[in-house]
C-alpha cells in the first residue's frame, strides 16, 4: 500500500522541485537598471545630464568631505595664500608640502573628472535615441561638461599653453565609453583644441540663461571659454568670449549673501550641495569645535594684510578668533549657510567677477588700458566702501588687476593656476600661523618657477592599468 | 515511617513481584575500570525489545528465549557488544572503550563512519568548544583542527574570526568557508548567534572530494555544524554557570611619562622651551590614559539544557545567557539563546524532526577608527600631561554653567571619555533559524528526506550624537543640535533540500550507496538608514527630530538551484570508492555562464586487512586519494551586469553608469588532489592522519584595473590562478591509561603555501583588502613591497635604506621599494597541541596554539617611534633614545631625519608565535557523593585563556583587522598584514560549575 503511494509521490515532488526554481535564477539589482535601457526618453536624458553634475559634486572634484584632493581647494593649499595650522588636523599636508608623487597623488580627482567625461560620452553616444526640440540642448550640455572636465584635468596635470609649446604633453581627450581603452596623452595643442571645439559647439547648440545657476547654458559656456582662453594666454579669445557673457558683479550688499547661498548675484555656475549629499566643502578649511574654530589652514599674513579695512571681503572671507587660546585668522568663506549644517555650501564654480577681471587682464595685454581700468573698477566699486578710481595705468594697472584677482578669488582655486600660467614661482612668507604672524612658520616656503611639481603626478594606479600613459617629467 | 520510604518499599515489592513472575535477565554494565555506565542501550538481538541502564548501570530485561537470545549492548564511545545469555539470569557486562573509527561523521547531506571516509574531513566534538569564554563559535575552532587557521578579527566581545581552510582560496571571492548549520547555509554575521553549548559536532570539509557536493560555494571549505539532539541514552538536565574576568593582552610598549614627553616635544621642536613654573604647572596633573580608558572585563554565562527521549524519538532544549562587559569603557555584549530540537518516528516508515533556535544579541560599538574617536587609539595619542577635565587651580574639574564638568579638548581637539558617554552606538541582533524535515523509509534500504530550513536575521544600529557633545559641535547644526542615525538590515533566507538514498547490496560483503538530491536557496536582504538632527535631550526616536536629514533603503537578492548526486562502493570495511557530481545554477553568474558543474572522485583502502598486518598492533591503516573540483561565486551579487544607478543633484533625480558589464563572468574553480593516510595502532591508543594536498584556484575573480580615463577604476573579471600546497598531520596518543590516571597528548600541525600562478598583468598589483602587500605571478601571495631599511647612521643620525640599485641612501623614493619575495603576510604553518591529564575525577586540559611563517607590518610601532612627525602625540619611551651626536649607536634616528613611515622594512616583524591558548582544570565530584543528592554529576572547573605568548613580534601577534573602519569590508580584508589599533585581544580567567540531573 505505502509503496504504491510512494511511486506517485516522489516523481510529483521532484517535478515541483525542478519547475519552481529556474525562473528564480534571474535576479536584477533593486537600485539600478541595465545599461541598454537607460536612455530611452527625454526624462532619462535629463536624469543623465544631472548625473554629470552629481559627478562634479563627488569627492575629489568639487566635493571635499574627506582629505581627498579637490580641484576647488588643492590648488589653494599648494599656493602662497595659506599656511598650515599647527593645531589643526593637518589634512592634505602632502599637497601643502609639495610632497606628492605618483604614489601620493590626486587620484581621486583624476578619476572623478574622467567619470564626468564618461557620463557625458554616454549621453553623446546615445543622443540619436532622442529627437525633438531639446535634443540639441542635451547634446550641448553634455559637450560642455566633457570640455570642462578635460580642462580641469589639463590645468592640473599638464603645462599651461600660455608658457609652453603646444607639442608638450596634454591629457587624454576621451570621446568614447569603451571601458577597455588605454589611451595615451594628446598633445597640449590637441587637448586645448578639443576643449575649445566642444565648448564652441556647446555654445551654439544651447540657449542662454535657461538653466539657473546649478547647470550650464550657453552663457556659462562662454564664461568658461574666457577662463580657458586666459589660461592659454589668448587675449583676443578672452575678450571676445567675455563680451558674450551676460551678468553683473555682486553688489556690496549682496556679496556677503553670495557666500551664504542667500544670493546668486554674480554667480554663473555653482555645483549645488544639498543636505542629503553629505558634502561639507568648508571642512577643507575649518571645523567648528566647542573650543572655537579649528582651522586646517589659515590665511597667510601677507595676503591678509593686503585686504584693506574698507574691503567688504575682509569680513566675509575671514574671522579672527581664538582656538585653544590662540588667535588665528580663519578662512570662513565656506563656513555654512545662514541655517543648516556647518560648512555646507554650494561650490561657486564660475562667477561673473572672474569674467570681468580676465577681460581686464586681456584688455590690458592688448593695449586697451582704458577698457581694462573700467572693467577693474566695475568690480572694485562693489568691494571697497567709498571707492574712487585710482586711475592706474601701465604696470600699476597690471599690478592692480593681479592684486584684485588674488583678493577676489582667494580660496576658489584660482591663485595657483594664475602663477602657473604666468610662469611664476611660489614664495610663501616667513610669518607664522597665528593671527599676528607669530607661531609656526612653514617649513616649505618655495616652489621655484618651472618646477615639475606645478604639474601633478599621474597616479600609480593609472600608470599601472594603462601602459600607454606617459608620466609627467620629474616623477 | 515517612511517605517517601513507604513509597519506595511498595515499589520494591511491586518490582520483585513483577520480576519473579517473568523470565528475566539483569546485570550491571560497567567500563573496564568498573565505573557503571548510565543509559547504556541493552536490546535483544534481532528484536526491538530493549531497555536502558539506570543510574547504577543496572538493567533488567524480559527475555523470550533465555537459552538462545543474545544481548546487544551499546553505549556512545564504546564498542557495541554481543553477550550470549545461556540461560543465566544475571549477566554483567564490561564494555570496551570504542575505537574512534566507528564515530559517525557528517559529510554534507549524509554521514559516514569515520573508518569509511575517503575524503579529508576534520571533526571537532562539541565538548571541546564549551567553557572557553568566547562568544562566537568560529573563534573557538582555533588550533582545534588541521588545515583550519583561525585568527580573531579583533578582541571585541562576540566578534567573529577569520577562518582559512587550507590557505587562501581566492583573492576577492570568498575565503570564508561555507557555514552550514543543520543543513542551512548561514550568513557569517549570524555565527555569534549560535550557543556553543548546543553543538554536538563540527565537521570541516577540506578536500574537493568532500566539498564538491556543495559545488559553487564550497571552494573555501565547508564547516558543518550539527547541533545536539536528545535520545533515550541521553536523558538529563544540565546547568552550567561560568564567571570570569578579562584583561587586554600586553601591547608591547612603554609610553612616555609627562616629564619625558615634554622633553621630547622640546627636542623635536613642536614645543618652545618651558619656564620651570610652566613645566611644573603642566606636570601637576596628568592622566594615565590606559588606566582611564581600559578596565577589567567581566563575564558571566548560564546554560541550561534538557535532553531526553525514548525508543521512538528524542528532544533537546536549551536556554543560555552570556554577558560580557568589555575591557574598554563603553564596550558591552550580551547574548540570550533558546533552542529546541526534536525528532520522532511517527510510524515505522515516517520520521519527523525539527529544530528551532532563537537568539538575541546586544552590543555597544566603539568607533574602531584611526583617530582618537577610538579609545584604543586614544591611549597612544593623548599626552600623559593632559587631563580628562579642565581643572581649576586646586585640581578640581571646572564646572560649566549647566552644572556639568568641563571636558578637556586636549591637543587632539576631542575628548574620548566624553565621546564614549555622549556618542553611544548600540547594536542589536535578533536571529531565528530552524528547520523541519521528514524522512520516509517506505522500503528497506531506501529513504527519502525533505528538509526546509529558514533563517531570519535582523540587525539594528542606533548612533546618537547627543546635543551639546563635542562631536556635535564639529559635525552638527548649531540651530538643531543632536544627530541620530538609525540603521539596520533584515535577511530572510530559506532553503529546501530533497535527498533520496538507496543502499544496494551487491554481494554479502559489498554494497553501493546512492545519494541524489536537489537544493534551492533564496536569500533576500533589505537595509535602511534614517538620520535626523535636532533632538530634545535624551529622546532619540526619529519622531523627536527637528528635521529628518537623510533616509535610505536598499534591497538585494540571490538564488541558487542545485542538483547533486553521490555514489559510494564499499567492499567490506576495506575498500571504499566514491564519486560526487553537483550542478549549480546561480543568479550571480553572468548570463553566458549561469550553470556550473563540479565533480569529485575518491577512494580509500584499509591496509590493515592485508595479511602482513594481520597480527600486528595496527588496527587501521587506511590510504585515501581524491581528486575533484569546487567553485567560488563572485562576492558581488550583480557583478556581471552593466548598470545605471541613481543619485540626486539639487534634490532632483540624477542617473549615471555605475558598473561596467561583463556577461562572461563566471565562478572560480578550485581543482586539486588530496592524498591521505589514517592510522590507528595499539587498540587505538595511537591514532592519526596525514594529508598532502595540492589545490589550484582557477579563473580568480579580481577587480581588473581599468584606465581611470574610462571613468571606472575596475571591472570584476576572471584573471588568474593560485595554488595552495600543504601537509597536515594530526596525532592523538594516550600516553598513559591507568585505572585512576590518564594522560593524553594531541597534536595538529598544518603547513600551507599559497602561490600566485598567473595574473593578467606582468607587474605586481595590490590585492583588494591589502595595504602594502602585493600579488605577483610566480611568487607567494601577498608579499610585501617595501624599501629595505639598513640602519641608523651613527655619524649623521639618518635612517639608511637601500635604493633600487642596492646603494645606501638616506632619502629613498617610492621607486626604491622592492618586492620581498620571501616575506608574505600569509602564515605558512599553524596548529595546536593539547595535553589532557585525568586523575580520578580531576581533569586538566591545556591547549597551545601556534602559527607562523608570516610577516606583519607593525604600524603601531611605526606610530610610536615616529620622530618629529609623531611628537605632538604620545610616543614610546624607546623614542627618547634618538641619535644626538656623531658616534651615538642607536636604532632611533635624529629627530628631524626624514621618515618614510609606512614604506620601509624598519617596522616589518616576524609574526611567529606559540600561545597558551587555554587551560582548563575540572573536577567531577565522586559518584557516591553526588548520587545521594539525586544528581547525576557535579563538575567544578576553572579556566584561563591566552595565558602566555612566545613571540618576537612587538605586541600581540594575533593580528586580525588593522582598524575596522579603515578597511572597506572587515570580512574581506587581508588579516594579519598591518598591526594597528583595533580592539585588543584579551586574557581571561573564569570559573564555574556544571550540574547534571
Amino acid at each position: 500500500m505505502k509503496i504504491s503511494y510512494f511511486k506517485y509521490i516522489i516523481p510529483l515532488m521532484l517535478a515541483v522541485v525542478f519547475s519552481s526554481c529556474s525562473d528564480e535564477l534571474e535576479q536584477l539589482p533593486f537600485n539600478a537598471i541595465a545599461t541598454d535601457i537607460a536612455l530611452e526618453n527625454p526624462t532619462d536624458f535629463e536624469n543623465a545630464l544631472k548625473g554629470m553634475y552629481a559627478g562634479m559634486r563627488a569627492d575629489g572634484y568639487y566635493g571635499a568631505s574627506s582629505g581627498a584632493a579637490s580641484i576647488y581647494f588643492i590648488p589653494d593649499v599648494m599656493s602662497d595664500d595659506v599656511i598650515i595650522n599647527n593645531n589643526g588636523r593637518r589634512s592634505r599636508e602632502t599637497f601643502y608640502d609639495w610632497r606628492y608623487d605618483e604614489d601620493n597623488s590626486s587620484e581621486t580627482f583624476w578619476l572623478a573628472a574622467y567619470r564626468v567625461v564618461q557620463r557625458a560620452n554616454f549621453i553623446l553616444e546615445n543622443i540619436d535615441k532622442l529627437s525633438g526640440a531639446n535634443r540639441s540642448a542635451v547634446e550641448g550640455e553634455a559637450l560642455a561638461a566633457r570640455a570642462v572636465a578635460h580642462y580641469d584635468l589639463a590645468r592640473l596635470y599638464a603645462d599651461s599653453p600660455a608658457s609652453t609649446s603646444g607639442g608638450a604633453l596634454g591629457i587624454p581627450y576621451i570621446v568614447s565609453t569603451d571601458a577597455s581603452q588605454k589611451p595615451s596623452r594628446n598633445t597640449l595643442d590637441d587637448t586645448y583644441n578639443n576643449i575649445l571645439d566642444d565648448l564652441s559647439s556647446a555654445a551654439t547648440l544651447m540657449d542662454d540663461l535657461v538653466q539657473g545657476v546649478g547647470r550650464m547654458d550657453a552663457n556659462v559656456v562662454r564664461a568658461y571659454m574666457t577662463r580657458v582662453n586666459l589660461f592659454m594666454g589668448n587675449d583676443a579669445g578672452v575678450i571676445s568670449s567675455a563680451n558674450g557673457v551676460t551678468g553683473s558683479v555682486a553688489s556690496m550688499t549682496n556679496f556677503p549673501n553670495v557666500w551664504k547661498d542667500a544670493s546668486n548675484e554674480g554667480v554663473l555656475l555653482k555645483i549645488v550641495v544639498t543636505e542629503p549629499d553629505n558634502v561639507s566643502l568648508g571642512v577643507a578649511w575649518l571645523q567648528e569645535s566647542p573650543d572655537g574654530i579649528r582651522s586646517e589652514y589659515n590665511v597667510d599674513k601677507v595676503l591678509y594684510d593686503l585686504y584693506q579695512d574698507n574691503d567688504i571681503r575682509k569680513s566675509v572671507y575671514f574671522e579672527t578668533s581664538a582656538f585653544a587660546g590662540i588667535d588665528y585668522n580663519h578662512i570662513v568663506k565656506y563656513r555654512g549657510r545662514l541655517t543648516g549644517n556647518a560648512n555646507e555650501v554650494d561650490a561657486k564654480v564660475l562667477r561673473y567677477e572672474e569674467v570681468l577681471l580676465s577681460k581686464a587682464e586681456a584688455q590690458f595685454n592688448s593695449g586697451d588700458e582704458g577698457g581694462s581700468l573700467a572693467s577693474l573698477d566695475e568690480l572694485r566699486a562693489q568691494r571697497y566702501m567709498g571707492f574712487t578710481s585710482q586711475g592706474e595705468s601701465g604696470q600699476e594697472l597690471a599690478d592692480a588687476i593681479a592684486l584684485e584677482r588674488r583678493l577676489e578669488f582667494a580660496f576658489e582655486g584660482v591663485r595657483f593656476f594664475d602663477l602657473k600660467r604666468k610662469g611664476l614661482g611660489i614664495n610663501r612668507s616667513t610669518f607664522g600661523d597665528e593671527a599676528d604672524g607669530n607661531g609656526f612658520a612653514t617649513e616649505f616656503a618655495t616652489l621655484p618657477a618651472g618646477d615639475h611639481r606645478f604639474n601633478m603626478a599621474i597616479g600609480q594606479a593609472e600608470m599601472a592599468a594603462n601602459t600607454n600613459m606617459q608620466q609627467n617629467a620629474g616623477y | 515511617m515517612s511517605k517517601k520510604k513507604l513509597l519506595s518499599l511498595m515499589l520494591s515489592f511491586f518490582l520483585v513481584g513483577y520480576m519473579s513472575a517473568q523470565s528475566n535477565v539483569s546485570g550491571v554494565v560497567t567500563d573496564q575500570s568498573g565505573l557503571s555506565l548510565i543509559g547504556a542501550n541493552v536490546i535483544i538481538k534481532g528484536t526491538t525489545l530493549g531497555t536502558i541502564t539506570d543510574i547504577d548501570g543496572r538493567y533488567n530485561i524480559e527475555v523470550p528465549n533465555p537459552d538462545s537470545d543474545i544481548l546487544l549492548v551499546s553505549y556512545t564511545g564504546f564498542t557495541t557488544m554481543e553477550m550470549n545469555i545461556d540461560g543465566k539470569s544475571m549477566v554483567d557486562i564490561i564494555m570496551n572503550e570504542g575505537e574512534l573509527l566507528n564515530e559517525i561523521v557528517f559529510t554534507g547531506y549524509t554521514s559516514s563512519k569515520k573508518s569509511e571516509l575517503t575524503e579529508a574531513v576534520s571533526t571537532v566534538r562539541g565538548d571541546e568548544l564549551t567553557l572557553v569564554p568566547i562568544a562566537s563559535v568560529d573563534n573557538l575552532l582555533q588550533g582545534k583542527s588541521t588545515g583550519v587557521e583561525v585568527t580573531a578579527i579583533n578582541g571585541k566581545p562576540g566578534q567573529q574570526g577569520y577562518i582559512r581552510v587550507r590557505g587562501l582560496t581566492s583573492i576577492t571571492g570568498n575565503n570564508e568557508p561555507l557555514y552550514v548549520i543543520d543543513g542551512l547555509p548561514m550568513p557569517s554575521t549570524a555565527y555569534a548567534a549560535l550557543n556553543p553549548n548546543d553543538i554536538a559536532e563540527i565537521s570541516v570539509l577540506k578536500d574537493a572530494a568532500a566539498t564538491a557536493i556543495y559545488g559553487a560555494r564550497a571552494s573555501a571549505g565547508v564547516v558543518l555544524v550539527t547541533t545536539k539532539t536528545g535520545d533515550a541514552k541521553n536523558s538529563f538536565m544540565e546547568y552550567t554557570v561560568q564567571v570570569g574576568s578579562k584583561t587586554a593582552l600586553d601591547d608591547g610598549f612603554d609610553l612616555m611619562s609627562g616629564e619625558q614627553k615634554l622633553d621630547y616635544e622640546i627636542a623635536a621642536g613642536v614645543r618652545a622651551e618651558l619656564l620651570p613654573e610652566e613645566r611644573a604647572a603642566l606636570l601637576k596633573y596628568g592622566t594615565d590614559w590606559e588606566d582611564q580608558l581600559l578596565r577589567d572585563g567581566q563575564l558571566i554565562s548560564h546554560n541550561l539544557a534538557f535532553s531526553g527521549g525514548n525508543a521512538d524519538g528524542g528532544y533537546y532544549a536549551s536556554l543560555s545567557r552570556y554577558d560580557e562587559q568589555g575591557i574598554s569603557l563603553g564596550s558591552d555584549f550580551d547574548r540570550t539563546t533558546a533552542k529546541i530540537n526534536g525528532n520522532y518516528n511517527v510510524t515505522d516508515w515516517v520520521n519527523v524532526s525539527s529544530s528551532l533556535n532563537l537568539s538575541r544579541r546586544n552590543d555597544t560599538e566603539l568607533r574602531d577608527r584611526y583617530n582618537v574617536q577610538s579609545p584604543f587609539v586614544a591611549i597612544y595619542r593623548y599626552n600623559p600631561y593632559e587631563t580628562v577635565f579642565n581643572l581649576d587651580e586646586n585640581g578640581d574639574p571646572i564646572v560649566n554653567a549647566d552644572g556639568t564638568q568641563a571636558y578637556n579638548f586636549t591637543h587632539q581637539g576631542f575628548n574620548i571619555v566624553e565621546a564614549i558617554e555622549k556618542n553611544p552606538e548600540k547594536r542589536r541582533y535578533s536571529d531565528i533559524f530552524g528547520n523541519i524535515a521528514v524522512t520516509l523509509t517506505p522500503i528497506d534500504n531506501f529513504s527519502f528526506t525533505s528538509q526546509g530550513s529558514y533563517t531570519y536575521n535582523t540587525f539594528r544600529n542606533e548612533y546618537f550624537i547627543q546635543p551639546g557633545s563635542i562631536l556635535d559641535f564639529y559635525v552638527g547644526d548649531p540651530d538643531a543640535p543632536g544627530i541620530k542615525r538609525d540603521s539596520g538590515n533584515d535577511r530572510d533566507r530559506y532553503n529546501w533540500i530533497n535527498t533520496a538514498q538507496y543502499d544496494l547490496k551487491v554481494t554479502d560483503d559489498s554494497n553501493v550507496q546512492f545519494l541524489a538530491g536537489t537544493e534551492f536557496i533564496k536569500d533576500q536582504f533589505e537595509s535602511f538608514s534614517i538620520s535626523g538632527k535636532g533632538f530634545p535631550g535624551s529622546l532619540t526616536t526619529q519622531d523627536n527630530a527637528a528635521e529628518i536629514t537623510n533616509g535610505n533603503t536598499t534591497r538585494s537578492a540571490f538564488s541558487i538551484f542545485s542538483m547533486f548526486g553521490k555514489a559510494k562502493y564499499n567492499m567490506g570495511s576495506r575498500l571504499h570508492v566514491a564519486g560526487t557530481l553537483r550542478r549549480d545554477g546561480s543568479s550571480r553568474f553572468g548570463a553566458d555562464n549561469r550553470y556550473g558543474t563540479f565533480y569529485a572522485l575518491s577512494a580509500g583502502y584499509d591496509l590493515s586487512s592485508l595479511s602482513f598486518l594481520e597480527n600486528s598492533p595496527v588496527n587501521q591503516m587506511k590510504v585515501r586519494a581524491s581528486y575533484g573540483t569546487s567553485g567560488n561565486e563572485p562576492r558581488g551579487l550583480y557583478s556581471s551586469l552593466g548598470t545605471i544607478g541613481f543619485t540626486s543633484y539639487g534634490n532632483q533625480t540624477a542617473a549615471f553608469q555605475n558598473q561596467v558589464a561583463n556577461p562572461s563572468l563566471k565562478w572560480e574553480t578550485k581543482v586539486g588532489y588530496n592524498l591521505g593516510l589514517d592510522f590507528s595502532v595499539w587498540n587505538s591508543r595511537l591514532t592519526g592522519s596525514l594529508d598532502f594536498y595540492n589545490q589550484t584556484s582557477k579563473d580568480l575573480l579580481f577587480p581588473n584595473q581599468l584606465s581611470r580615463t574610462t571613468g571606472f577604476s575596475s571591472r570584476t573579471e576572471n584573471i588568474g590562478d593560485l595554488t595552495n600546497k600543504g601537509v597536515e598531520l594530526e596525532l592523538g596518543y594516550a600516553v598513559f591509561e591507568g585505572q585512576d590516571f590518564t594522560f593524553d597528548v594531541g597534536l595538529r600541525y598544518s603547513h600551507n603555501s599559497t602561490t600566485i600562478d598567473a595574473l593578467n598583468v606582468e607587474d605586481d598589483i595590490a590585492g583588494p583588502g591589502s595595504f602594502i602587500s602585493r600579488l605577483k605571478a610566480g611568487e607567494k601571495a601577498y608579499i610585501y613591497e617595501l624599501v629595505e631599511f639598513v640602519r641608523v647612521d651613527n655619524q649623521t643620525g639618518d635612517l639608511i635604506y637601500l635604493d633600487a640599485d642596492g646603494e645606501e641612501t638616506n632619502s629613498p623614493t617610492a621607486s626604491d621599494a622592492k618586492l620581498l619575495t620571501d616575506k608574505s603576510a600569509l602564515p605558512t604553518y599553524s596548529g595546536g597541541v593539547n595535553f589532557t591529564f585525568g586523575f580520578k575525577g580531576l581533569s586538566l586540559r591545556t591547549d597551545f596554539s601556534f602559527k607562523g611563517g608570516n610577516w606583519i607590518y607593525n604600524g603601531k610601532k611605526a606610530d610610536l617611534l615616529n620622530g618629529a612627525n609623531g611628537a605632538r602625540s604620545q610616543q614610546s619611551v624607546e623614542a627618547l633614545d634618538f641619535w644626538q651626536n656623531p658616534g651615538d649607536v642607536t636604532d632611533i634616528p635624529r629627530l628631524d631625519a626624514e621618515v618614510e613611515a609606512s614604506t620601509s622594512t624598519r617596522f616589518l616583524e616576524k609574526g611567529d608565535y606559540i600561545r597558551l591558548r587555554n587551560v582548563q582544570l575540572s573536577y567531577a565530584l565522586p559518584n557516591n557523593l553526588v548520587s545521594r543528592a539525586k544528581v547525576q554529576g557535579v563538575t567544578l572547573f576553572i579556566a584561563g585563556s591566552n595565558l602566555a605568548t612566545w613571540t618576537d613580534y612587538t605586541g600581540d601577534p594575533e593580528v586580525g583587522v588593522s582598524i575596522e573602519e579603515s578597511v572597506s569590508n572587515v570580512t574581506t580584508a587581508l588579516p594579519g598584514e598591518y598591526g594597528l589599533y583595533s580592539y585588543p585581544n584579551t586574557r581571561s580567567f573564569t570559573g564555574g560549575l556544571t550540574l547534571r540531573f
